[in-house]
C-alpha cells in the first residue's frame, strides 16, 4: 500500500521529525506573535473611538500597518521579509528565519484577534469600573483582559491553526516540517502517499489543538453555567 | 452636598450639536433620597453621570462637598469616584468573577490587601442578605440578586453617595420593591445620600424625599414629593402621575384623572 520511499522515511524517522518541526514552529512563533500582538490588539482596543482612551492618529497609524500586513498574501511576504530574517537572525535559511517570516505575518492577524475579543467586553461593565475610580491600566488588567478571556482563548486557537497553515507553506521558501516533506517528497518525487500523510497528521495537530483550545476556553468562561 | 450649578451639556455631531442638558441647577443634601424623574430622553442618564463627570459638562459647575469637581486633577477624580458609589440598570457585574471578587474589585483598584478586601465585602454580602452566594458567578444570579451584589459592590469603598441609574427598571414589580427597601435601609442605617434616576413614579414615591422633573433636557418642576405629586404644575408631572395611578382616582389627588 505504502510506497518504499515512505516506508525508508518512516524508518529514518524523518516522519516523526518533521511532525515536530511542524508542532514546534507553529508554538513557537505562535507565542512570540501573541507576546508581539497582543499589546497591539490591546493599543488598537483602547485608542479605538469608543475604547477608554481614544487617541485617534495612533489608533489610525497602528490600523494601517495592520492591514498593510495583512493584505499581503503570506507567500509574497515571505520572499520580501528574507532580509528582515537575515538582518535579525544573520541568516535568511532555516527555521529561524520562517519563523521570523511567521512571527512578521501573524503579529498582525493576532493584533485583529485581540481587538475583537476585547470588542465584545460590555461598555457598561467598564463603565461601571470607571465610576469606582479605576484607571485605564486597571480596566485593561482587571476588566478588559480577564472579562475577554474565553475569546481570546478561541481566538488564540484560530491563530495557532493560520499559523500552522502558514508553516507549511514556509517550505517552498526553505522551512522545515510535515509541509515540507509534502513538497519535496510528495510533490516533487510522485509520491501522492507522502502527501496524503502529511495532510492527514496535519489535520490530526489541527483537530487536537482545536478541541484542547475550545475546551479550555468553555471551562473557563463562567457565563454558561445554570 | 452635590450641587450643579447652571449645567449645560451638548453633544456635537457631524453637522448639528444635540442639547442633552441645558441649565440645570439644583442641589442634594446630605442624607436625603433624591429623585430625578422623566421620560427616556429627557437627560436624566446624562444628569447622573455628570455627578462624578462619567460625563463631562460643557458648561456650568458641579460641587461635590463644596469641591469644584471639574477643576480636579485626573488622579483627585479617581480618588472622588471611589467616595461614589453607582448601580446601573444592568447591573454591570464582572461576568468571569465570583460575587465575591465583584464586591473586592473596588477594593482591588483602591489598593486595598486582599484578606482585608475579603473579610469586606463578606459583611457586605451579609448587609445585602446573599452571604450564602459569595462564590456564585453573576449568570448563576437573578435580577434582583445581581442588583444586590451590585449595591454591595458599589458600598464596598464606604462611599458617602450612591448614584442609581434606572436600577429598578429591569426588575419586576416585587423585586423593585425590595430592591427599593433595601436602599431605604441602607440610607437610614448608613446615612448614604441617594440620587435615583427612574422613568416610574412609584419608584419615586416609595422612597424619595425631594424630586426634580425632568423634561427636555430642563428641570421643570422640583420639591418634596407630596408637593410635586399634590400639585403638580407641570404637563410631564401630571403626564407622569397619571401614568402610575393607570386613570385610577386616588386618596389625596388632586388630578381629574377620568
Amino acid at each position: 500500500m505504502f510506497s518504499e520511499l515512505f516506508v525508508k522515511l518512516w524508518e529514518n524517522g524523518i516522519i516523526l521529525k518533521g511532525i515536530w518541526e511542524t508542532i514546534y514552529m507553529t508554538a513557537l512563533s505562535s507565542l512570540i506573535a501573541y507576546i508581539i500582538g497582543l499589546p497591539l490588539g490591546i493599543i488598537l482596543n483602547v485608542t479605538d473611538k469608543g475604547g477608554i482612551r481614544p487617541i485617534r492618529w495612533l489608533n489610525c497609524m497602528l490600523g494601517l500597518a495592520v492591514n498593510f500586513f495583512r493584505s499581503i498574501p503570506f507567500i509574497i511576504l515571505m520572499v520580501a521579509m528574507l532580509p528582515v530574517a537575515k538582518w535579525i537572525l544573520g541568516v535568511s535559511l532555516g527555521n529561524g528565519a520562517m519563523i521570523v517570516m511567521l512571527v512578521i505575518a501573524a503579529s498582525p492577524y493576532v493584533a485583529r484577534m485581540v481587538e475583537s475579543a476585547l470588542k465584545e467586553v460590555d461598555g457598561g461593565v467598564i463603565e461601571a469600573a470607571q465610576s469606582m475610580g479605576a484607571d485605564n491600566l486597571q480596566i485593561v488588567w482587571k476588566v478588559l483582559l480577564p472579562e475577554a478571556r474565553p475569546s481570546l482563548v478561541t481566538g488564540a486557537v484560530i491563530s495557532m491553526v493560520t499559523i500552522l497553515g502558514y508553516s507549511a507553506m514556509a517550505a517552498t521558501i526553505g522551512g522545515t516540517g510535515l509541509g515540507q516533506i509534502a513538497i519535496s517528497y510528495g510533490h516533487q518525487r510522485f509520491h501522492p502517499d507522502i502527501t496524503w500523510c502529511c495532510v492527514f497528521l496535519t489535520v490530526i495537530i489541527v483537530q487536537i489543538i482545536q478541541e484542547l483550545g475550545t475546551r479550555i476556553a468553555h471551562r473557563i468562561d463562567k457565563r454558561c453555567r445554570g | 452636598m452635590i450641587e450643579l450649578r447652571h449645567l449645560g451639556k451638548t453633544y456635537k455631531t457631524a453637522d448639528n450639536e444635540i442639547i442633552a442638558l441645558e441649565d440645570i441647577s439644583l442641589s442634594i443634601q446630605d442624607g436625603e433620597i433624591y429623585g430625578i424623574i422623566g421620560l427616556s430622553g429627557a437627560g436624566k442618564s446624562t444628569l447622573v453621570r455628570c455627578m462624578n463627570l462619567l460625563e463631562r459638562p460643557t458648561t456650568g459647575q458641579v460641587f461635590v462637598d463644596g469641591n469644584e469637581i471639574m477643576e480636579l486633577s485626573r488622579k483627585e477624580l479617581l480618588g472622588l469616584r471611589r467616595s461614589i458609589g453607582m448601580i446601573f440598570q444592568n447591573f454591570n457585574l464582572l461576568e468571569q468573577r465570583s460575587v465575591l471578587r465583584n464586591i473586592t474589585f473596588p477594593l482591588e483598584v483602591s489598593g486595598a490587601k486582599g484578606q482585608e478586601a475579603r473579610s469586606r465585602a463578606m459583611e457586605l454580602l451579609e448587609l445585602v442578605g446573599l452571604s450564602d452566594r459569595a462564590g456564585s458567578f453573576p449568570s448563576q444570579l437573578s435580577g434582583g440578586q445581581k442588583q444586590r451584589v451590585a449595591i454591595a459592590r458599589a458600598l464596598a469603598t464606604s462611599p458617602r453617595y450612591l448614584l442609581c441609574d434606572e436600577a429598578t427598571s429591569a426588575l419586576d414589580p416585587n423585586t423593585t420593591r425590595s430592591i427599593l427597601e433595601l436602599l431605604k435601609k441602607i440610607n437610614q442605617s448608613l446615612g448614604v445620600t441617594i440620587v435615583i434616576i427612574t422613568h416610574e413614579m412609584r419608584v419615586i414615591e416609595q422612597i424619595c424625599d425631594r424630586v426634580a422633573v425632568l423634561d427636555q433636557s430642563r428641570v421643570v418642576e422640583e420639591g418634596q414629593v407630596s408637593q410635586v405629586f399634590g400639585n403638580p404644575r407641570s404637563e410631564i408631572a401630571r403626564e407622569l402621575i397619571l401614568s402610575s395611578c393607570g386613570g385610577r382616582r386616588c386618596e389625596g389627588c388632586s388630578l381629574n384623572c377620568s
